[in-house]
Formats: structure tokens, C-alpha cells, sequence
């Protein structure tokens, strides 16, 4: 069964900020509660409160029938809090059973088909197919997150909590995951959904609690809100919910693949013109990204002609794409897009070295001045571009990579899931900073898992599925219904 | 109150090395009258001339995210090709130096070539490639020393202008060159790239092995000048002069701040590493420590230096969460 939670009073200081300012909130057993803010709102620290990462210094914790002034991870393990990880808390080598009960001891020695019988059930009563003997190193990331939500309910979790949980997961997988939600519901346990995608909160929670800047801003019945309505909430002020179009009409076709083959995916055709947006829909797996790696050069094509305006061209590697004046912002901008060591002036100088600076030597005073330019251009929020990279929110972070590919002179632009992870305001300022990119003729590939996103922004979309093109849409077209027909037509 | 608090400690932090090596010289010259004097202080460099090159080129390496294990036997295959080629066949001697830059790059750029193309990490291609050189420096010399080298030779590692060494120019120059080279040129760029994130700096079209293969090879040059500078400093060499150098030259870059899974690090900071491994020596040595004691004292150095980088880290990150 479920137990009720609440947190009264909880402020916790860093030297000089104050992450949360004595913020309260209530949860019945057996709710469903979204938890929604921009980033730096103050949802993962309360969240880390809660699960004893994060130590408050003022406040309560009441979870059931006990008062607690501040909890430990333990004391929070005991009382059936569980709480699931974005990532990083399964051990890839090991089985899936065996990372579920990673930690819990059943005897002296380690009882591999009791693990897995055991494994079975749970994975069996909450309608996930996963063979528990595989190891979780051969599962997509979709799948791995699903085991992480089972590991968090396998340790009698009364309470549980998801941070960001549908990230990673197509729209199929985030039906998977609605599934072990209700069937949650059903045992009674309470349940707290953080996320940045407001329409599953309303397919999925009972009420919702919004944060702004550390603050407790309300509570609202999910029935009786509306995405609107949160949006001001969240951002303190109205917000369009409209994605912003280019004034001016597609120009010549500025990039086009025949029959590409490689890497995944087989007979590829299609063109981008410059001052389009060409979505490539489909679900994660359907090729992609992989299609991306291709056009930039990662990863080789076996067969098939690329041209750049008009022109065939051999792309061999990421250098070659790059002196065609192709541009990749990656998927993964903490891994791939940026050096999160380094400062912002030095990442948006990598690309560009030869123009701010010599043909061998570096020049620091026009890298500066690139960066200013940059910063001012693509309004990254830092008082000065010797700030390290590291040290920026998701959004700016965004915007470095951005502005390092845009400083390499690129005009063919591969945009892959650009706002992943990133907060409702940085989020439609990256719209308009593509809009304005397109208005100066640029040329944009954007892949996106977010539907709305794709509808929104694209001018067309092909969808493509296990490495084919399974259709183009034009934008009178365009529907969710009809991307995701696409998309799974086998 | 608490922001001062923190301005200091971020400091101390930053310049650990330094305070730490301010600190040993001021114990050490108050225990033993003869440290401070400028004879001695000329021993330290002279005793440490090719650690400082072969760390400068380790740091390259290290900031390019690999490791060189091979070092020293780079070193040893370079010393005894230059002595025998000057001793039995009378080589000019600045040809003999040009041989031992050319075959240490070569043998840097074996291991880059090796890493590249058997997708293998650094540290465990260097780790083979060291009893290759080693095998080669042995056969090359027949496990024969080879003393009473030319005295113009002699004469970099052994001869003084006034009271100031001569190598000490040669390696002031080449220090400044390979500070200048990493921070001010795209080569050096690129190595902190791919050092700091590979998959980042591939996407960025740099070409990340050539890089890699590059810089091993400068490396190779390097330790090949901390050769000749080693066996101009003792007039002779064998196969097992130079040997351990790999090893000071991880402890010094590890001291002087370099990172060890790359990406970060700084030549003036290996400098420092390097002149307080140099420093600590001497000073124990004077005080009439034996070496075994000072193995100990070494260690237990490193392991408080790795110790304070992680705690440095951490601390860091948590100030970063505040924000």
C-alpha cells in the first residue's frame, strides 16, 4: 500500500543561492503527482530531500505516520521511498534480474534462477517483456529505463518517484510506461512524475504541484488545469504556445541523398532546400540518428550519392562535412556537442580556429570578441564567455554547440532532438533562433521524438522506420495520427 | 564572510603545488645551511634537466587523454644509438642528436600508430611497445656501456657559462616552445580536444588519430632530447640509463595538476611537479635520508596529491550544484 507524504517548510541553502525557499507540499497515498518547473525551479533538489541525497536545513519530512526533521538515503530506503534515476544506477555487465536485486542479499551465495523467477513475476505483473537473464548492456535505453522503474518498485517502494522517466522513450515506450504507472496506481502506491513534456501529465497524473525558482508556486487538479495555464505558472509570465514560422519561402535544394545505404539504413532519398526544416520523424531505433551519422560523415555510407547544392560529394569523416559546411548538433550535447571542461569562448572557437586566428596559431583576443558576438546573438545567459561550459543550464549549454557549429560557417544544419531535456522558456528561444537561421537561408535537418515539436516546427517530415523511408508529409498533412501510422506500418 | 573564506581556499586549492614547494625549500634551507646555496641549486636542475623534458612531453600525452609507458626505454633506445653512433663510427655529433630526436619520434609514433589502428588504449600499447624498446636498446648494445664520449658532446650536459649550466637555455627554450605550442596553436588546441572528449572533438571534424599520433611523435622527440641531455650529463650510456624515467614523469604531471583522464593540465604546473620531485630528493638526501625512505616519502606524496585532486574535484561539483 501506499503512504502519504508531505513536506513542510523545506529550505535548503548553497553558499550564495537558496535552492529551495521553504517550500510545502501534501501528497495522498495512492496519488499521482506531477512535480513541473522550469530548470533550476528546484524540482531535483526537493527531490534529493526527499531521497536523502540532499541534506535541507530547515523543514519536515512526513512520509505515512512518521516526522522526520531531515532524512537519510537509508531512513528513505526503509520507509519505501524509491526513487528512479535518469540514468547510471545499472551495472551494464550484469543480468537484469541481477540489477534489480542488485544489493539485497538472499542467502550467502548468489541464486541466479530464484533471481530470475523472482525477476519474472514483477517484470510479468507489470506488463513489461524483458527477458531477466539478459544482460542490460544488450538493452535499448528505452528498455533500460523501464528496468531502472522496476528496480526502484521491486524494493517495496510505498512512495515512488520518477525523475524525467519518458526522456529516453519513444511514444510506444512512454505507453509501456503510462502501463506500469496504472498498474501502480492500482496497488495503491503514490506516485511523484517529474517531467518537461506537459502532455503527459495530463494523460497520466491526478494533480500537479509547480515550482518556480526554488518557490512552492501552487497546486492544481490536473482535470481542471490546462497547458496554458501551467506554462504561465511555470514561467512567471505568458507564453505562446505557438512554434514561430519563417517569412519567407524554401530556396534551391541545398542538400539531397540518392539511395543512400549504410550504417542501418537502406535506399535513403530525400532533400532539404535551404530555408526549410525537414523533420525526420519515426521512433527511436527507426535510423535516424544513425541517418545523421551518415549524411555527417561518423559513420560510412556503402552505397549512394550525397549532393551539396547540386554538387556530388564524398563525405569520409565529420572533417570532410564540416568543409562542405555541414553542421551536426548532436543528440547528446554532454557527450558529443561540448567540452564541458573548457570555457565557452574555447568551445566556440574549435571549429573556426583557421578564421579567428592564423593558419597554425590561435588568436584569444578575436576569439573573445567571436564568443561576445555569439553570446549576444544567440542570447546565452552568462555574465562573462570565460564561464566554463559545465557550469550552464541545459539550454545554454545548447546554445554553445550551437553557436560552435554556426561559427563554421555551416548552412546545412542537422538539428538532432534539439531541446531534449530543456526548459519551457530556452526551449522557444531555440525555435526562434532556428526560424532565424532559416530566414537567413540555412537549410535544417531536425530529428525529434517530441510530436509536437516535429508538427510544429517542420515544413516537411519524412518518417522513416527500421532504416527505410516510410513516407513524406507535407504540411497540410501533417498529423500526429498519420506520423505514427508511418512509423509503425511494418 | 563566507565568500573570503571560500576566495582563499579556492586559491590554496589552485596552488597547491606551489605553496608546497615554497614550503620544502623553506624547511630545507632552514635544516641544512648548504640547500639554499647556488651550487646546489644548480644540482637539482642539472639531476632533473631530462625529467623536465620527458614531463612536458608526458603531459602532452596526458592532456590528449593517453598515457606513455614506454618512455624510458624510448629514452634508453635513444641514448645508446646516439653514444654508439658518436663512440664507433664517429658520427658528428649533432647528427648523433638529430639520430636520437629521430628514432624517439619514430617510436612515439609506433605507439600512436598501434593505438589508432588496433583500437587498443594507449596504456596498454606503450605497456607492450616498453619491452620492445627495451629488447632493441639491449640488442643494439650488446648490454656494453659506452663511456668517454666526445667532450664537445659532453659539453650541453656537463658545462657552465659562469656559474649557470649550459642545457639549462636548451631546456628553458624547449619548455617555453612546448607552453607556447599548446597554448597557442590549433595543434595544441586539438590536443585538449580530444583529451577532454573524444566523441565531442570527431564530431567537430578533428581527426582525432591523426592528433593522437602527432602528439605521441613529439613526445618521442622530446624524450629523445631528454636522452642526449642524460647521457651528456654522465659522459656515457647503457641500455639501463633512463629507465625509471616514465615513472617521475607520471609522478610530476601528476603533481603539477595534469589531468589523468586528460583534457586539462598546464606546462607551468609540471614544471612545478617536476621541481618538487626534484626538490624533495635533494633536500632528503642532504639531510642524510636513504633512497629507500625516500621511496616512501615519494609515494606517500603522490597518493596525497591524487587525494587532494579528487577532493579538489568534488568540491568543486558541489560548488557548482549551488548555482
Amino acid at each position: 500500500m501506499g503512504k502519504s507524504l508531505s513536506m513542510k517548510n523545506i529550505t535548503k541553502r548553497y553558499p550564495g543561492v537558496l535552492a529551495l525557499d521553504h517550500v510545502s507540499i501534501e501528497i495522498k497515498a495512492g496519488e499521482i503527482r506531477a512535480l513541473v518547473g522550469e530548470n533550476g525551479a528546484g524540482k531535483s533538489t526537493l527531490i534529493k530531500v526527499l531521497s536523502g541525497a540532499v541534506t535541507n536545513d530547515e523543514g519536515e519530512i512526513r512520509v505515512g505516520d512518521k516526522v522526520f526533521p531531515h532524512i537519510t538515503t537509508l531512513q528513505a530506503r526503509e520507509n519505501g521511498i524509491a526513487v528512479v534515476y535518469q540514468e547510471g544506477s545499472l551495472v551494464p555487465s550484469l543480468s537484469v534480474a541481477e540489477n534489480v536485486y542488485l544489493g539485497k542479499r538472499f542467502g550467502r551465495l548468489v541464486n541466479h534462477k530464484a533471481l530470475e523467477h523472482m525477476a519474472a513475476q514483477t517484470f510479468e505483473h507489470l506488463g513489461i517483456k524483458v527477458n531477466p537473464g539478459t544482460a542490460v548492456a544488450n538493452l535499448s535505453p528505452a528498455y533500460r529505463q523501464l528496468v531502472e522503474i522496476v528496480k526502484a518498485v521491486s524494493q517495496d517502494a510505498e512512495i515512488v518517484v520518477m525523475d524525467e522517466p519518458t526522456a529516453q522513450l519513444t511514444v510506444d515506450e512512454v505507453e509501456m510506461l503510462f502501463g506500469i504507472i496504472r498498474r501502480l496506481k492500482a496497488d495503491g502506491i503514490t506516485v511523484v512524475y517529474i517531467s518537461h513534456r506537459l502532455d503527459e501529465i495530463f494523460e497520466i497524473t491526478d494533480s500537479v504541484t509547480v515550482m518556480r525558482d526554488g518557490k512552492y508556486i501552487t497546486t492544481l487538479d490536473t482535470k481542471e488545469t490546462n497547458k496554458t495555464e501551467l506554462i504561465e505558472y511555470m514561467v512567471g509570465r505568458e507564453l505562446s504556445l505557438s512554434y514561430p514560422r519563417s517569412s519567407k519561402p524554401p530556396g534551391e535544394v541545398a542538400l539531397e541523398l540518392e539511395n543512400v545505404t549504410g550504417n542501418g539504413d537502406k535506399d535513403v532519398s530525400l532533400y532539404v532546400r535551404g530555408g526549410e526544416i525537414l523533420g525526420l520523424g519515426g521512433l527511436v531505433g527507426s535510423g535516424r540518428t544513425e541517418l545523421a551519422k551518415v549524411i555527417f560523415g561518423a559513420a560510412s555510407a556503402k552505397t549512394g550519392t550525397i549532393l551539396v547544392r547540386g554538387a556530388k560529394v564524398e563525405i569520409k569523416s565529420p572533417k570532410d562535412a564540416v568543409s562542405r559546411s555541414i553542421g551536426l548538433i548532436p543528440e547528446d550535447r554532454k557527450s558529443e556537442g561540448c567540452f564541458l571542461k573548457m570555457t565557452i569562448q574555447w568551445n566556440v572557437a574549435l571549429m573556426n580556429l583557421r578564421r579567428t586566428g592564423t593558419r597554425f596559431f590561435v588568436n584569444e583576443k578575436n576569439e573573445r570578441e567571436q564568443a561576445l558576438r555569439y553570446r549576444e546573438a544567440l542570447k546565452i545567459k552568462t555574465p562573462s564567455v570565460a564561464q566554463l561550459v559545465g557550469n550552464l543550464s541545459g539550454g545554454n549549454q545548447q546554445k554553445v554547440v550551437l553557436a560552435k557549429v554556426l561559427a563554421a560557417q555551416s548552412d546545412i544544419l542537422i538539428f538532432d532532438e534539439p531541446t531534449r531535456g530543456i526548459d519551457v522558456g530556452a526551449r522557444s528561444e531555440i525555435y526562434e533562433l532556428m526560424v532565424r537561421l532559416l530566414e537567413e537561408g540555412k537549410a535544417i535537418i531536425m530529428i525529434s521524438s517530441d510530436m509536437e515539436e516535429l508538427l510544429g516546427m517542420s515544413d516537411r517530415i519524412v518518417v522513416l522506420g527500421e532504416g527505410r523511408v516510410r513516407g513524406e508529409l507535407a504540411r497540410e498533412e501533417f498529423s500526429q495520427q498519420k506520423v505514427l501510422e508511418l512509423a509503425s506500418v511494418e | 564572510m563566507k565568500k573570503q573564506k571560500s576566495v582563499v581556499g579556492s586559491f590554496l586549492r589552485k596552488n597547491v603545488i606551489l605553496l608546497l614547494l615554497v614550503a620544502m625549500i623553506v624547511i630545507f634551507s632552514i635544516a641544512m645551511r648548504a640547500f639554499l646555496s647556488v651550487t646546489n641549486l644548480m644540482n637539482i636542475y642539472n639531476q632533473n634537466a631530462s625529467l623536465l623534458l620527458s614531463s612536458c612531453g608526458l603531459a602532452m600525452i596526458m592532456i590528449s587523454g593517453g598515457i606513455d609507458l614506454s618512455i624510458g626505454y624510448i629514452a634508453s633506445l635513444c641514448g645508446v644509438v646516439a653514444a654508439i653512433l658518436m663512440k664507433n663510427y664517429g658520427v658528428n655529433i649533432y647528427v648523433a642528436i638529430l639520430a636520437a630526436l629521430v628514432i624517439g619520434a619514430a617510436c612515439g609514433a609506433l605507439n600512436g600508430f598501434l593505438s589508432n589502428r588496433l583500437r587498443i588504449h594507449t596504456m596498454i600499447v606503450t605497456l607492450a611497445t616498453m619491452t620492445l624498446f627495451q629488447g632493441l636498446s639491449y640488442i643494439i648494445s650488446g648490454s656494453k656501456s659506452y663511456s668517454s664520449l666526445p667532450a664537445a658532446f659532453k659539453f650541453l650536459g656537463q658545462g657552465y657559462i659562469g656559474k649557470v649550466p649550459v642545457s639549462i637555455f636548451l631546456v628553458a627554450l624547449i619548455i617555453a616552445a612546448g607552453s607556447f605550442f599548446l597554448n597557442k596553436t590549433h595543434f595544441g588546441r586539438y590536443m585538449y580536444a580530444i583529451g577532454g572528449n573524444p566523441d565531442a572533438a570527431f564530431l567537430a571534424g578533428i581527426n582525432v588519430g591523426s592528433v593522437r599520433q602527432r602528439t605521441f611523435a613529439l613526445n618521442g622527440a622530446m624524450v629523445g632530447m631528454a636522452a642526449v641531455l642524460l647521457i651528456s650529463r654522465s659522459g656515457s650510456a647503457s641500455s639501463s640509463m633512463g629507465t625509471s624515467l616514465q615513472f617521475d614523469s607520471i609522478t610530476a604531471c601528476i603533481l603539477g595538476g595534469v589531468s589523468f583522464t586528460g583534457g586539462a593540465g598546464k606546462i607551468g604546473g609540471v614544471v612545478l611537479g617536476v621541481l618538487c620531485l626534484g626538490v624533495l630528493s635533494n633536500g632528503m638526501q642532504l639531510v642524510g635520508w636513504g633512497i629507500y625512505t625516500q621511496y616512501v616519502v615519494k609515494s606517500i606524496l603522490l597518493v596525497a596529491a591524487i587525494a587532494f585532486d579528487l577532493y579538489t574535484k568534488s568540491k568543486e561539483l558541489a560548488d557548482r550544484e549551488g548555482e
